[in-house]
């Protein structure tokens, strides 16, 4: 296990009406980890991913993130998730706010930086997702790749602890898959804590540094290198690679 | 012809009471209605149900009925005011109801999931909704604003009836002095139609400003 634990899930349940979504869920992501999620269609990879900032209510069990128990709406909440990113499978830019104006609108509302200092701080983020030119663009300028490589500087620009991945290739075309991934990839070499939702399990082992790439139940285990091109759907070949959604 | 010729300044008089019922009550109708659209949508049960609530009784009332019920009601606990402030309050929140019914519907054109992303990055439910909801949701509600904003103007008729000057009231004045009831009623027409005609190119202005551009 990596390091102490930074967000822990305990017997986490939530229905959907009838149908039972997270049955007892217990998940430990450590400081520095990289957690991947998978699961066929409806699981409820992308319901739990949603729980760790609360998108999602819980009914029963417990979700800490570095020691603080989820707190309640409010204000409270509002500063936990700060310190959680969330990277969406939508991407969810603000459609009538610049590239630029995207990321530096949490930094200066949230965080109450000085509007020079986010712009040269979300300067700094879009040159490390090779976005530097694009800057002065509106969100429909972008191409779908363009969009979450913003979506995932947005994220970053508020520093936070972990960040959640809910699916981040999936709506996207596949020359632009790989365009994300590397930005994954580096972020997950530089130690960023993340949990990435994912239906493709190699997206999402890909996205992990090797050799361990990804955990079940927080044991980080290797990789079998034939898993990219184990032609076994998703769901047999995963279990020895990564959480499952039962 | 005559008849607005002879009796300019009424008329005047008329048509400027009518403008400022409009754009008094307008201006209350837009920040109540706003802030209703706010409580509707609001991560606070009792916001909502003051929200729904405020919305359900004004928008079922008759306006004339909340007439009385200002006019006649309020000074009963105590609270007297010129007749014009009364229409103002009457007509103001009436007329909240359907802003903030039409606010709430372009909120809901506004993609759920920015809404999100606002929120995981923080980001508090008033910052939400008034740096990332409303701006983008206010493009698509210009429209049925400018209607209710119109519907305001020629509801403001009322008032006449509760002693407040406005321009549909000058026809008894100009009736007891014998003019043609027809042309009377022409040149009071064409009264609102200069201020209705007024709000509609103010929000064509709008829309063509803020209206597109995605």
């Amino acid at each position: 296990m990596a390091g102490e634990a930074l967000i822990e899930l305990r017997g986490v349940n939530k229905h959907y009406g009838k149908l039972h979504v997270l049955q007892d869920i217990d998940l430990t992501v450590g400081r520095g980890e990289v957690v991947v999620v998978i699961g066929p269609s409806g699981s409820g990879k992308s319901t739990l991913c949603r729980t760790i900032n609360r998108l999602e209510t819980i009914e029963s069990g417990t979700i800490t993130l570095d020691g603080t128990p989820l707190p309640q709406e409010g204000r409270a909440l509002a500063g936990l998730r700060a310190e959680v990113g969330m990277v969406f499978q939508s991407f969810n830019l603000f459609a009538h706010k610049t590239v630029l104006d995207n990321i530096t609108l949490a930094p200066v509302k949230v965080r109450r930086q000085k509007k020079d200092e986010a712009a040269r701080r979300a300067r700094e983020l879009l040159d490390r997702v090779g976005l530097a030119a694009h800057a002065d663009k509106y969100p429909a300028q972008l191409s779908g790749g363009q969009q979450q490589r913003v979506a995932i500087a947005r994220a970053l620009a508020m520093d936070p602890k972990a960040l959640l991945f809910d699916e981040p290739t999936s709506a996207l075309d596949p020359e632009m898959i790989n365009e994300v991934l590397e930005v994954m990839q580096q972020l997950a070499r530089d130690g960023m804590t993340m949990v990435v939702v994912c239906r493709i399990p190699t997206d999402g082992a890909r996205a992990a540094p090797s050799p361990p790439c990804c955990s079940a139940h927080s044991s980080p285990w290797p990789l079998p290198p034939a898993a990219a091109r184990d032609p076994r759907p998703p769901r047999a070949r995963a279990p020895n690679n990564c959480r499952t959604m039962p | 012809m005559n008849v607005l010729l002879d009796n300019f300044s009424l008329y005047g008089k008329g048509l400027l009471g009518t403008v400022e019922l409009t754009v008094y009550a307008s201006l209350l109708a837009l920040a109540l209605g706003l802030l209703m659209a706010g409580f509707r949508v609001a991560p606070v049960a009792s916001l909502r149900v003051f929200g729904t609530v405020w919305v359900t009784v004004l928008r079922n009332t008759p306006l004339t009925l909340l007439f009385f019920a200002v006019v006649l009601g309020l000074p009963r606990f105590g609270l007297v005011l010129p007749f014009q402030l009364f229409a103002v309050l009457a007509l103001g929140c009436y007329t909240s109801a359907f802003i903030c019914e039409a606010v709430r519907a372009g909120i809901n054109t506004v993609p759920k999931g920015q809404g999100e992303a606002a929120r995981s990055l923080g980001m508090t439910f008033p910052q939400t909704l008034g740096d990332v909801v409303l701006p983008q949701a206010f493009r698509s509600v210009i429209p049925p604003i400018g209607s209710t904003l119109i519907a305001l103007a020629k509801n403001s008729a009322i008032a006449g009836s509760f002693s407040v000057v406005e321009l549909l009231g000058t026809y008894k004045t100009l009736n007891e002095l014998g003019y043609s009831i027809v042309w009377s009623f022409v040149w009071i027409a064409v009264g609102y139609l200069l201020v209705t005609l007024t709000i509609s190119a103010l929000f064509n202005v709008l829309e063509k400003r803020w209206g597109v551009a995605r």
